[in-house]
């Protein structure tokens, strides 16, 4: 018995040499997801800015993608230390509506005004990523992306098809080439002509969000979105469309695999719509070749708008909680100032110029380290369509989701479930 | 040949046949995982399934400690060590001691307060882990291996074990032992602990594991990455874009090794002997 | 010899010293908590602002919501075949495993209880890899019986490619409670009731079920009331779908705290989880006629 308390109390000085020895440095900390490829790339920003700043340590939370907005929540709801977050242009709505981020501080870049600070971005980064709220500036960008359609050239050719011609061009043609494209086996698909990820609410709604956008609705805001409520032909029409991948024509069946990034690269299907200039990196992880693969504008509709893929980024935010938000500007700054080793993964940051008066993003890099950036990327940016900016948004992508699940699992019918959005998101924002 | 032992022949094949299904039912996506985790990224999901790699990629394991600048393995499991034994020794003392206060003595409102301790496993931890943060940071202990151990350590669980076990414990050890004129606590220690060696160690089992493989309370409590435990290092492996699966399976390999070392170990007490004699008459 | 003299009360008083470090600490780390999480049952609050009390409202909203009916369908379904399948193939194989016949006990009983183990992110990956239509189960179903069933992606199968998984993870937990209890049944029992004649099936009926009577209700509650409150399964797996079968109670109470933002009513639902908790449990503790109140 003896003998078991002393082990306790070694155990317990054990401990207390972790947690005595507190540096009497600066410590901020800062939320950031993980992607395995660009950790690296900010590990060596963080490095570089503890250099500089002797008196700083930056301690990086990194977090599973999915957790992050839930955790960055709940740290902010307890009050906990959270000097700065990253958040994407789909997330940022919830948490600027509450009051939870500072304004940028023009100081912190050595700027005078919030406008310089601002011409550091290509125009209109800022709001496209989510990062402005009622007039004021929040965030800093960290990731400009815009999903195009890629498809599997080889697949085409050995289906007979021209991959410099037959790329489809409307939402009808985009079923004739997947059917094409799909292969199946014994009963079973062992291809998908398209598909997207099975489980997920947030990849299917973007999709939705594009062809209602296509078809004249407003869904980059609340405004707009609620008066689509009041179009059932047109909501009907897109979730029609979209849901005859599944019911219909059958090119994509949800049961082969459930993400549509690594089913693309294993050849598991031939086409996939949520791709942005990253994906290039990716691909090199998986089977297929980056030679049998090319990137193409979205399908349109014949009669709708010429509205391309749909655009989204990241913002950096200084969270109100934050012990020093100039120091946290200053550290997010460092954190945002590396364009060009990003460029080279495929990830496109739209930073002009650095805050030391250096340029930023290096655009014959862009050309060098993205195949089709000209030909493909940089047009469809232009005209893409903007994730809905709500503070209930995550509330929405649920509600669409299960518009889109009612009919692809549980066989309902198109204007039965378009019923049910209806009330559904009129509920929400009563 | 009597027929009796031929029909004992039979018996025992089939009851082989049966447990060897069983058995490979059992093991076998762990084989797969382990199996999975010395492929190329690209043949993992591949079709047609493969069981074996057709090319072998022994840089998995290597990458784990190389490739990611954030995983920082020996002192994850460091952590982990520290944070279970911890976890553990606390929950047995609280287990037992509840457990055998509840078990042994009538005193009014055992009933009412047991059914309160039990009640704490019918809220889902989800529910409370917004109020407990909030808690756990008014008491400054955020960022703590405290923080992280304390709530780690309460499991009604633990308490219902014992106390069904102590249950089962006949009351004659413990009335001779009064008769003798030692104390309570004396009892409790000297008579009824070492009695109840089988129970502690299949909780020490079950809490080690829980606490081991936790994730979602070190990931709110603990912001400081020095800190981090074994779970929260496996999550660096699930990238927003890109899962590197090889590498995420050869981590999850090798953080249940200690658990399975930790199970042998313990599992000799348990393979003494049940009483059960089995077909033979 | 020295005669007790002390009043029995104050001998079984004892008892609340011995509980005492556990109701501390579960009042403070659990308990307060716990009615924390209740109070927000009546407010509306997304964790970013103050809450805004709201009074029963939440609680209006659920009896009639439609996603709350399906979770405790859901949930019933889940928990019920689950448990039913792991505690008879636990205690099958806690016998099994001390049957004479078998020899490699200690390394059959580790097979077993290596699924409980693991991570739930890889049990995660490597089951649903090989649920899909060209993975392992399905081939495996075709080459047998000719005919496999959509496992992932329908609302029909999917709750069952969920069981099969927690159960073959869980399974290993149970079967050490039982091996533990019938540990502790004495070998002088059953030798007396050979000399009486009694054979396997003898022993078993009149011997070691009854002496195993609190091992059944420890066993079996737990497992009822972890049954309920995991989830971490279907969330890896199949993420509450397809079209919410998989959605168990607590999946549901997760959901819409942390990915719906509504704290107020996820602290509802968790009400009414915890409540059909506690009526079961009172039920079964009645029922083993273990340790029931003011036993």
């Amino acid at each position: 018995m003896s003998r078991r308390i002393l082990l306790l109390v070694v155990v317990l000085a054990l401990v207390a040499t972790f947690v005595v020895g507190a540096a009497p440095k600066k410590v901020i900390y800062h939320y950031h997801w993980t992607e395995t490829i660009y950790d690296v790339i900010n590990a060596n920003a963080v490095k570089m800015f503890m250099l500089k700043n002797p008196d700083v340590e930056v301690k990086m939370v990194l977090l599973p993608d999915g957790d992050r907005p839930n955790i960055i929540r709940t740290v902010l709801a307890a009050n906990g230390s959270i000097d700065s977050f990253a958040l994407n242009n789909g997330e940022s709505a919830e948490f600027l509506g509450a009051g939870q981020m500072v304004p940028i501080i023009p100081a912190a870049f050595g700027k005078k005004t919030i406008d310089d600070v601002v011409k550091m971005w290509t125009p209109g980064a800022i709001e496209t990523c989510g990062g402005t709220w009622e007039g004021q500036y929040y965030g800093i960008p960290f990731e400009l992306s815009d999903y195009v359609a890629w498809i599997n050239i080889a697949d085409m050719r050995e289906a007979g098809l021209n991959p410099a011609k037959d790329k489809p061009k409307t939402w009808d043609q985009f079923v004739e080439v997947a059917k094409k494209l799909m292969k199946v086996q014994g009963g079973t698909t062992v291809r998908n002509g398209f598909m997207c990820n099975s489980k997920e609410a947030v990849f299917n709604f973007l999709v939705l969000l594009n062809m209602m956008e296509q078809l004249g609705a407003d869904w980059g805001n609340e405004k707009g979105l609620i008066a689509s409520m009041d179009q059932p032909d047109v909501l009907a029409r897109a979730l029609k469309t979209y849901t005859d991948f599944v019911t219909d024509s059958k090119i994509w069946d949800p049961a082969l695999s459930d993400n549509d990034r690594s089913g693309f690269g294993t050849n598991k299907s031939g086409i996939f719509l949520t791709g942005g200039t990253w994906y290039w990196g990716v691909l090199d992880t998986y089977s297929v070749k980056r030679k049998d693969v090319e990137p193409f504008p979205y399908p349109r509709f014949p009669d709708g708008k010429d509205i391309g893929g749909v655009g989204y980024g990241y913002c950096l935010y200084v969270s109100k909680l934050a012990k020093d938000p100039t120091l946290s500007f200053r550290f997010l700054d460092a954190l945002a100032s590396q364009p060009n080793e990003f460029i080279k993964q495929g990830y496109h940051q739209p930073r002009v110029t650095l805050s030391n008066g250096k340029p930023g993003l290096d655009p014959t890099l862009a050309k060098k380290y993205i195949p089709y950036y000209d030909q493909v990327f940089k047009g469809e940016l232009a005209k893409t369509a903007v994730w809905l900016s709500s503070t209930k948004g995550n509330q929405v992508r649920d509600i669409v989701w299960q518009a889109i699940s009612r009919v692809i699992y549980e066989g309902a019918s198109v204007d039965d479930s378009v019923a049910q959005l209806q009330t559904d998101i009129k509920t929400l924002y009563q | 040949m009597s027929s009796y032992q031929s029909s004992q022949r039979v018996l025992r094949t089939l009851l082989y046949v049966v447990i060897g299904v069983l058995g490979f039912a059992f093991i076998f996506p762990f084989l797969w995982m382990i199996v999975s985790s010395f492929k190329l990224n690209r043949d993992v999901l591949a079709i047609p399934i493969r069981f074996f790699p057709p090319e072998w990629n022994w840089m998995s394991y290597v990458n784990v400690f190389t490739k990611f600048p954030d995983f920082n393995f020996p002192r994850f499991i460091l952590n982990s060590f520290i944070v279970t034994t911890l976890a553990v020794v606390f929950c047995l003392f609280l287990s037992a001691t509840a457990g055998y206060g509840f078990a042994k003595y009538k005193f009014k409102g055992n009933g009412v307060l047991f059914m309160i301790v039990l009640a704490t496993i019918m809220i889902s931890f989800e529910a409370i882990v917004v109020p407990l943060f909030i808690l756990v940071r008014r008491l400054g202990l955020q960022n703590t291996y405290w923080g992280l151990v304390i709530p780690e350590s309460l499991t009604a669980f633990g308490v219902f074990m014992m106390r069904q076990f102590f249950f089962s414990l006949p009351n004659d050890f413990i009335e001779s032992a009064r008769i003798d004129g030692a104390n309570e606590y004396a009892i409790f220690a000297r008579i009824a602990i070492p009695m109840a060696q089988t129970a502690l160690l299949a909780l020490v089992i079950f809490h080690a594991q829980w606490v081991w493989n936790l994730l979602l309370w070190p990931l709110i409590v603990m912001s400081n990455p020095d800190m981090r435990v074994l779970p929260q290092g496996i999550a660096l492996f699930k990238g927003g874009y890109n899962t590197p699966y090889p590498e995420q399976l050869a981590v999850s390999v090798i953080a249940c090794i200690p658990l399975l070392l930790l199970y042998i170990f313990l599992s000799k007490y348990f393979v003494q002997g049940i009483a059960m004699t089995g077909l033979k008459g | 010899m020295r005669k007790a003299s002390y009043s029995v009360t104050r001998l079984q008083n004892h008892g609340y010293l011995f509980i005492l470090p556990t109701l501390v600490f579960f009042t403070i780390f659990l308990i307060y908590p716990m009615l924390s999480a209740f109070r927000y049952s009546l407010v509306e609050w997304n964790a970013l602002t103050p809450p805004k009390a709201i009074g029963l409202k939440n609680f209006i909203v659920m009896v009639k919501d439609p996603r709350v009916i399906n979770s405790i369908v859901r949930t019933l379904h889940f928990s019920g075949i689950s448990v039913a399948a792991i505690n008879v193939m636990a205690f099958v194989f806690a016998l099994m495993f001390g049957s004479r016949l078998i020899r490699h006990k200690n390394f059959l009983q580790s097979l077993v209880f290596l699924p409980v183990i693991l991570s739930i992110v890889a049990v995660g990956v490597v089951w649903e890899f090989m649920y899909q239509s060209t993975g392992l189960i399905p081939i495996l179903l075709r080459k047998i019986i000719g005919v496999s069933p959509i496992w992932l992606t329908t609302t029909s199968a999917a709750p069952y490619a969920i069981i099969i998984t927690y159960v073959w993870k869980s399974v290993g937990y149970y079967m050490v409670i039982y091996i533990a209890g019938l540990m502790d049944v004495p070998t002088s029992f059953y030798e007396a009731a050979r000399m009486d004649g009694a054979g396997f099936w003898g022993q078993l009926y009149y011997i070691t079920i009854p002496n195993l009577r609190n091992t059944f209700a420890l066993a079996v509650i737990s497992c009822i009331i972890f049954t309920f409150g995991q989830f971490s399964i279907q969330y890896v797996i199949t993420k509450g779908g397809p079209a919410r079968s998989t959605e168990i109670l607590s999946l549901l109470i997760f959901r819409e705290a942390f990915e719906l933002s509504k704290f107020g009513y996820s602290a509802a639902i968790s009400v009414l989880f915890f409540l059909m908790l506690l009526v079961f449990s009172i039920f079964q503790l009645r029922l083993f006629r273990s340790g029931t109140l003011g036993e």
